[in-house]
């Protein structure tokens, strides 16, 4: 590259800059190895029917709590249920869970950052204000309060993620949006007159995607986590549904813990994988999407 | 100084009466009769008692009388009564927050104490081997839940290889020792301060690179002064002021954690009280509980902006 000079010679390509990004970020190897882990975790969640061959649920009591074996990869439970199978399984709920309550949280944070970020004033300092007063709940103990109240279950799961995990997305959406109103092109196009509604949609929310997009990555892993955490608590996803923190929740028996690793041990590898990629994925669009770092 | 504090508890107040407001509101997601925390739906009970039981309980009153009267008399202290035990929540806070306090202590003094050495060590020895080793470490430390560090470190070392007892307090039995109290908070501790530690290191690591890149940095090497005095004196103290915030920042999620390692290791902190008061559904408990950590937590935040205006003079300004 030291040989360029500002002039576009004729073998230099112009990318959009969304391709650029691409680019970027397939040249990020971490990044890539993330990806290729997570495709292949979700690939596996959604065939999960063509790569097992025993229905998660069923109770087979000629083969309770068996090790490992050929005819059963990751052993089986108590009630002799394949626990390969439920891995797989359990992979659905803990994806379906992270990306849905992080799409509510993404949302929420928009909507309330944006208005806060571009009306200013009363509006900015009442949702503000409740931001940190939300924010004084330590994460765990409000959820699993939240959760106890609502009762345990997917829905309820999904909602009280989403729900209480906007607050810090919220933030940066305000940050950004106060820097984007001072720019010239708002100006210019409040000059104009185009409608308020307007200018938040076309000239200011596009400006904020950059920040959304590494955060509601990072945010599905924490929502994996913590989907997993609540359930294996026992306030989430309720048995005889498989999610991998229920799965651990068994070990929470010391008896279970000590005989029967294979019980626990995958279900907690399926979390950090999937944690790991998604967090490398993370660390990638944010380096891939920050034009200063070098990639 | 004075009235930058003042001003800082004045901004907290209405945040506390906001925190109460929330907290009581919590009950009023739980679908269903508010009395069947109080009585089993399917208890036999003739429908005139319960409406009696019902009025007593004040469950009959509307929401904000209900909310003033529990505002009343959490001002005063008073946090209610668990419906499971029939103890004073304050009480029964009381009896465990010593075990809770003694954990997370331990916790954010190990976690402190390791993660802004390695955090250090790291930036200094920027990209060596070491600085490799210690990133892998902190990237999964950030990826693996508490409760599973929290499980296989029961496994390995009670029960696998024996080197510390499987959770509990003390051994039940024998009379109070330190080393059998050390013995049995050493691990809860470590694994809470596992992701603790992962994430100072890269706060400090950062910051001390930046701090290493400053003018006065290079001027000071320039002077031929030693190396350690220049990362001690001059990168090290600056770099200090972010990481003074990260602490107190910290507290929320040290408190989650203690809450799964509590569970685990069967700590008797509050932890698990919360837990136990979410199984039986224990209304007061769960409140007085989350309104408990909530206030640790603003105060948490409160400590770190004082502690920082005083470490940092140029914030008590604006």
């Amino acid at each position: 590259m030291s040989d360029r000079t500002d002039q576009l010679g004729p073998k230099d390509v112009v990318r959009s800059p969304a391709r650029e990004v691409i680019r970027r970020f397939m040249r990020h190897k971490l990044a890539m190895t993330g990806l290729i882990v997570f495709l292949v975790i979700t690939l596996m969640a959604v065939f999960a029917p063509v790569v097992t061959q025993y229905d998660p649920n069923q109770i087979d009591l000629r083969a309770r709590s068996q090790g490992p074996s050929l005819d059963h990869w990751f052993g089986t439970d108590r009630t002799g249920r394949d626990l390969y199978t439920r891995t797989v399984y359990a992979g659905r709920i803990s994806l379906l869970v992270g990306v849905l309550a992080v799409a509510i949280s993404v949302a929420l944070a928009l909507i309330l950052g944006s208005c806060a970020g571009f009306f200013g004033g009363k509006t900015d300092t009442v949702i503000m204000r409740f931001t940190d007063v939300m924010m004084t709940f330590p994460p765990v103990v409000i959820f699993v309060a939240v959760a106890a109240a609502a009762g345990p279950g997917l829905r309820n799961t999904i909602l009280v993620i989403g729900l209480l995990f906007w607050m810090i997305p919220c933030r940066l959406v305000r940050a950004k949006i106060l820097s984007v109103r001072e720019t010239e092109y708002i100006t210019a196009a409040r000059a104009i007159g185009v409608p308020t509604g307007r200018i938040v949609r076309v000239h200011a929310i596009p400006n904020v995607l950059d920040v959304i997009i590494v955060y509601a990555t990072l945010g599905i892993a924490n929502a994996i986590l913590l989907e997993a955490g609540l359930s294996f608590l026992g306030v989430g996803i309720q048995p005889p549904t498989s999610s991998w923190g229920n799965m651990l929740n068994v070990a929470r028996n010391i008896n279970i813990l000590e005989s029967e690793p294979w019980l626990w041990i995958p279900p907690g590898i399926a979390i950090v994988l999937t944690v790991l990629a998604v967090n490398l994925i993370g660390d990638g669009l944010r380096d891939a999407l920050d034009p200063r770092s070098r990639l | 100084m004075g009235r930058y504090i003042l001003r800082r508890l004045l901004i907290a107040i209405p945040i506390l009466f906001a925190i109460t407001l929330i907290v009581f509101s919590i009950q009023l997601l739980s679908p269903g009769d508010p009395l069947n925390a109080y009585v089993p739906p399917d208890f036999p009970l003739p429908e005139a008692q319960r409406e009696a039981l019902r009025h007593q309980l004040g469950l009959d009153q509307p929401f904000f009388t209900r909310y003033g009267y529990w505002l009343k008399e959490t001002l005063q202290g008073n946090l209610g009564t668990s419906i499971r035990t029939h103890e004073t929540v304050v009480n029964s806070i009381r009896n465990r927050a010593p075990a809770t306090l003694l954990l997370m202590g331990t916790a954010l003094t190990i976690g402190t104490a390791l993660g802004v050495l390695f955090g250090v060590v790291a930036a200094v020895r920027q990209y060596s081997v070491l600085d490799g080793i210690l990133t892998v470490f902190a990237f999964l430390g950030i990826s693996t839940p508490v409760y599973l560090t929290g499980l296989l470190a029961l496994y390995i070392f009670a029960l696998r290889l024996g080197w510390l007892p499987a959770g509990g307090y003390s051994t039940p039995g024998q009379p109070f020792s330190l080393t059998d109290r050390l013995s049995h908070l050493i691990l809860p501790a470590a694994i809470i301060a596992v992701n603790y530690i992962a994430q100072t290191m890269r706060y400090t690591r950062s910051a001390m690179l930046e701090v290493l890149g400053q003018d006065y940095v290079r001027t000071a090497r320039a002077k031929g002064l030693d190396d350690r005095v220049v990362i001690a004196r001059h990168a090290f103290r600056n770099a200090l002021l972010p990481i003074v915030t990260l602490i107190g920042a910290s507290v929320p999620a040290l408190i989650g954690g203690a809450i799964f390692i509590e569970s685990i290791f069967g700590w008797p902190g509050v932890g698990r009280l919360l837990l136990s008061g979410v199984e039986a559904r224990d209304y007061p408990i769960i409140i007085g509980i989350t309104f408990m950590l909530a206030i640790v937590t603003l105060i948490a935040n409160l400590i770190t902006d004082v502690v920082y205006a005083f470490v940092d003079p140029r914030i008590r300004l604006d």
